[in-house]
């Protein structure tokens, strides 16, 4: 192959992608960074909601499995899903480790995976949320447990300065952090790399790839209008779940590899609302404080989170229309909010469509089903012993976090990715995002995939020697 | 920057005034004009689903505001059918609820605006971040 321009090409700049690129402009390698968005900052990040809403995610808002039931959150920017979501990181524990180790085959465990949290966590700030912040939303949430004899603990969160008893509101922050407070990768790797000599190319979606023992091409669709082409010694696709698995299609890896596009899951969320006589003002200050936290929620494959949404997304989680939902909307002051992300089946199956479009077969199962309505009439159970007026179930079920679709593994019809984060088959090509993942962990993904990306280092390192 | 013809904006005025009238201290739709920001959503929707929906809102003129009222009622009442008819139905009842609520509820008026205040306002959401 001739004329390569680049030691690495890492495409997408998310937890995965902008880690990884910043280590190795680190190490003084030539790095060129594809991502799909566009590159927003602090001083610019697209605001009200209908603008961080539509520039900020695919589908100009939101995507939809196919029998239009899910509908899916995927962020499309520099620095990916980390610039848009709460910064929450939390390691997997055992149940996690056990599952995946008799799925993929590989010694998956606490002590596999000890050091690379340490090297993640020690890289930026986190900080748990001090009782002191909590709103009245959280302060529900407690007390909705406590009755309960449910689990908590607080959040622990990426952030450096978000300065709530100033009177800061987080929720702000949901479609980009101004203050640069949040500990996203375009904060923690891309932005510092920039200045060191990385290369960035916002609006660039690459189609496909090709992967010969010299190297590797990328080509791509530059401003939704330019094709080009790249070269590299090697490559890491880190577009996410479905992002990953839509360019690995595209390239005909579906036809090596069955379990390509395959194991889906997305911790379907389900948002109910209660009604109180008192403002809860619940968007106001940290806005999100506590976590569930208890072993028997765990079993049963449920994790409530103390969320709030901004009006956009509260109007669209409401059924109907016309006065009856703005009457609803009118209480919006008066509303607490508790969310039920189910630990779901890895069950959907990604293809692509006519034009390129993604189709994303993703059904609730019957497990899906059963755990999401248990954990609604938890919520449902709650917020009636505290007394609420009103509570409204809402219908619609959300993913927000995006998995698997390239199974890690060590068998090549079951898996997509080697235990050294290498594409089965492939000389340089490497996988460590969220696609990887062999089942859903029930838990936020953010910090391991980090920590997954930062084990990843060492094998793509090898490539280059 | 996408742009609606006559007949896609006229349609979404009315499906917006259905979906969110003027009601009390709420403005409707139209009196935001937030119609004049439509495009930051249309310029981000993929071409084929963009086509799709200037397609149904250009079907929609024909449809007056009564009628519209039914459609969407049908609309609410089918989501929850199962196969391929049952699939459309939720993909309108989204796309359209999508459009109408992100402008209502975006907190911005267009330059036609005869409403003092917005939806925003009406309901007290108030956010802000010291850069």
């Amino acid at each position: 192959m001739s004329s390569i321009e680049w030691d690495l090409i890492v495409v997408g700049s998310g937890p995965s992608g902008g880690r990884i690129a910043a280590d190795f402009v680190k190490k003084g390698a030539k790095v060129l960074l594809l991502e799909a968005g566009s590159f927003f900052r602090a001083k610019d990040f697209p605001k009200p909601e209908i603008s961080s809403s539509a520039q900020m995610f695919w589908g100009g808002g939101a995507e939809l499995s196919t029998d239009a039931r899910l509908g899916f959150l995927r962020a499309k920017c520099v620095g990916g899903t980390s610039v848009v979501n709460q910064a929450l990181l939390d390691r997997f524990d055992d149940y996690v480790w056990s599952e995946w180790k008799n799925i993929s085959g590989i010694n998956f465990s606490d002590s596999y995976i000890a050091a690379d949290y340490e090297t993640v966590e020690k890289s930026m700030s986190l900080q748990t949320i001090p009782e002191k912040d909590f709103g009245k939303n959280t302060r529900l949430f407690l007390k909705a447990f406590e009755k309960k004899n449910f689990g908590w603990a607080p959040l622990r969160r990426g952030q450096s300065h978000c300065d709530v008893e100033n009177g800061n509101d987080c929720m702000a922050c949901l479609g980009g952090c101004p203050r640069n407070s949040k500990q996203s990768t375009l904060v923690t790797s891309v932005e510092p790399s920039l200045e060191k000599g990385l290369t960035l190319i916002a609006n660039c979606e690459v189609n496909s790839i090709e992967d010969y023992d010299s190297g590797v091409v990328v080509k791509a669709i530059l401003n939704k209008k330019e094709q080009v082409t790249y070269k590299a010694k090697s490559l890491v696709i880190a577009g996410g779940s479905f992002g990953t698995s839509k360019i690995l299609l595209q390239s005909g890896f579906g036809n090596k590899l069955p379990a390509l596009g395959k194991g889906i899951a997305c911790h379907p969320q389900y948002m109910t609302y209660a009604l109180f006589n008192e403002p809860i003002d619940a968007f106001k200050g940290a806005f999100q404080g506590v976590k569930s936290y208890d072993e028997n929620l765990r079993k049963m494959g449920l994790k409530f989170e103390n969320v709030f949404a901004p009006p956009i997304a509260t109007a669209m989680l409401f059924a109907g229309h016309g006065r009856k939902h703005q009457e609803e909307m009118k209480r919006y002051r008066y509303l607490a909010s508790m969310e039920v992300a189910i630990r779901d089946e890895a069950s959907g199956r990604l293809s692509v469509g006519k034009g390129g479009k993604l189709l994303i077969d993703k059904k609730i199962t019957d497990q899906d089903r059963s755990r999401a309505d248990k954990g609604v009439n938890f919520v449902r159970e709650m917020y009636s012993q505290l007394g609420a007026k009103e509570v409204i179930a809402c219908e619609q079920g959300f993913g927000l976090h995006l998995m698997g679709g390239c199974a890690i593994g060590t068998d090549e019809k079951k898996s997509v990715v080697n235990p050294e984060f290498r594409v089965h088959g492939t000389k340089k090509v490497f996988v460590a995002d969220s696609s990887i993942f062999p089942s859903a962990p029930g838990l936020n993904p953010s910090l391991t995939i980090m920590a997954l990306s930062q084990k990843a280092i060492p094998f793509i390192e090898r490539s280059l020697a | 920057m996408t742009e609606l013809n006559y007949f896609q904006k006229a349609a979404l005025n009315r499906l917006g005034d259905v979906m969110c009238p003027r009601n009390g201290e709420y403005p409707s739709f139209s009196d935001l004009d937030c119609i004049h920001h439509a495009h930051i959503v249309l310029d981000e929707i993929p071409e084929q689903d963009l086509k799709d929906l200037k397609l149904l809102l250009f079907a929609l003129w024909f449809m007056p505001a009564p009628v519209m009222r039914i459609f969407l009622f049908a609309l609410e009442r089918m989501k929850d059918i199962g196969g391929e008819i049952g699939t459309l139905v939720r993909m309108l009842q989204f796309g359209l609820r999508g459009i109408a609520f992100a402008l209502y509820y975006s907190d911005l008026k267009g330059p036609k605006a005869v409403a003092q205040q917005t939806p925003v306002n009406v309901i007290g959401f108030e956010v802000r971040v010291q850069k």
